[in-house]
């Protein structure tokens, strides 16, 4: 197989509910701008909750052929409108796509159209459902159809880890350039949580927060669900240099681990260990990492577990880390964080400035960091790490470099 | 219903739930001791909520941790339905 390729980052898309376009998104995140607003998509008034992140003033329908359309579910729009910006953004040309890979993460699938579907089937007795349905709600159909529309022929799949989703993707897509699979993938991912059957079980969970999320904060109450979707043009290093793609980072390593736990209660030791491992691939040393943007939910037991994992690995080095958590202004997109979030991870470093955890009104105890709070920082960070810890214990963290031209 | 039967019933639920005989249960038991974790205390809850037709407001949910939180939480609901 001979030695791993280098793989940098060439294009970049994103659709959230604090930006659906890159530049817009950014400016958000730098102004400390949340996208929390009460919930438009479901009727919230028998639900303890009533804000979330939805996308907003973003065409879901001409974008896309008529002949196509019927087939996407509200994820799989999110995701492809986020892939066309970050293969035009790349500008790549068509003919390098083919053998590219397409590796896309989703919590959720198509369970807005599943939701849907049971209102006509079980309230309205309808004899027969759409025949569209089995490609809309399939997780895959993003992967498939962004395969179709772009010509990509190489590697596809779908991966779906709860809250991970999108970091296993990008973590398996990087793997794949880099050890020469496929010389580009594009990847990321998306989910669509707004129907009333999907907002009904995280209601049943009480760990909603009434107004924000307020990650790593004293009196945080919860998480904020969002929605979105965000892309990634990965490349090979020589292959991008070859047709002088602008390069925005580089991608230095992945690491993953099972808490082998509780189906909900997070692990601090198998957060480390994702950590840890991340770390290991890239060749780094804790120490040269300045920026986490950390999984950060805003509930109490996943912050204060994932500074309890942040400072068993880099232990004294964790008082100078910057931290911050940017579910605090674009929600917690489930399947499609890991990428929106590598999206911000990838703008912080080529950028120099590190995006705040908004809402935030002071420390807790348990919670020793600095957390970036209200205010974005600047800082010309070289090394970033970028963590997901989902439900179920399956943990996927991305180390990002800064790229310097070398 | 008085106190002592909500007592009756929430004891009577968390022994089924953890299989064990409502004797070996009372109200200062934690959910720790009794090996309740978080999902099955939301269980607890919802059971409740269902049977009794009341609604448990999460941040009164968050801070129960022992079977007289419970009662404390349910007593005033079902008292506000009658």
């Amino acid at each position: 197989m001979g030695a791993p390729h280098r793989v940098v980052v060439t294009g970049l898309g994103v659709v959230s509910a604090i930006g659906n376009d890159l530049k817009t998104f950014w400016e958000s995140l730098c102004a400390g701008q949340h996208g929390f607003r009460e919930i438009e998509l479901a009727d919230t008034s028998t639900l303890q909750f009533r804000v979330g992140a939805e996308v907003r003033d973003l065409d879901l329908e001409t974008p896309f052929d008529d002949s196509v359309r019927s087939l996407l579910d509200r994820f799989a729009r999110l995701w492809l409108l986020a892939a066309r910006q970050a293969v035009e953004a790349s500008g790549i040309a068509s003919k390098d796509l083919q053998d590219a890979a397409v590796i896309t993460g989703t919590a959720l699938g198509g369970q807005t159209t599943q939701d849907e579907l049971f209102v006509t089937l079980y309230r309205e007795n309808k004899r027969r459902l759409t025949p569209f349905a089995v490609p809309r709600i399939m997780s895959s159909s993003g992967a498939s159809q962004a395969s179709m529309e772009l010509g990509i022929e190489g590697p596809g799949m779908t991966i779906s880890t709860a809250c991970s989703s999108s970091n296993h993707a990008i973590g398996m897509a990087y793997w794949m350039v880099a050890h020469g699979a496929a010389p580009v993938a594009l990847t990321g991912g998306s989910d669509a949580p707004f129907s009333l059957g999907h907002l009904k079980a995280w209601d049943a969970m009480r760990v909603m927060a009434p107004e924000r999320c307020r990650p790593f904060s004293r009196d945080r109450k919860g998480l904020v669900l969002g929605e979105g979707g965000a892309a990634l043009v990965l490349e090979d290093l020589d292959h991008a240099r070859a047709r002088g793609a602008h390069i925005h980072a580089e991608v230095r390593g992945f690491g993953m681990s099972s808490d082998a736990g509780h189906i909900t209660r997070p692990s601090a030791k198998g957060a480390a260990r994702a950590i840890a491992a991340s770390l290991a691939d890239s060749g780094l040393n804790p120490h040269e990492v300045e920026y986490v943007n950390a999984h950060g939910t805003g509930t109490l037991l996943n912050d204060s577990t994932e500074s309890e994992a942040l400072a068993s690995v880099f232990g004294d080095h964790a008082a100078a880390l910057l931290v911050s958590s940017t579910k605090s202004m674009h929600g917690h997109t489930l399947g499609a964080t890991g990428a929106i979030e590598a999206v911000v991870t990838t703008l912080a470093l080529e950028n120099g400035v590190v995006p705040p955890t908004a809402g935030y009104l002071g420390p807790d105890p348990e919670c020793p960091l600095d957390v970036v709070p209200n205010t974005a920082r600047e800082k010309a960070i070289r090394h970033a790490i970028s963590d997901s810890f989902a439900f179920g214990g399956l943990n996927a963290v991305l180390a990002l470099s800064r790229w310097d031209g070398a | 219903m008085d106190r002592e039967e909500i007592a009756t019933q929430v004891i009577a639920r968390v022994a089924k739930m953890q299989k064990t005989t409502p004797d070996k249960i009372n109200v200062d038991s934690t959910f720790e001791e009794l090996g309740v974790d978080s999902l099955n205390g939301l269980e607890l809850l919802w059971e409740l909520e269902e049977e009794l037709e009341i609604v448990i407001p999460d941040d009164d949910a968050r801070e129960i941790t022992k079977v007289s939180d419970v009662i404390a939480v349910v007593e005033p609901l079902l008292a506000k339905k009658s």
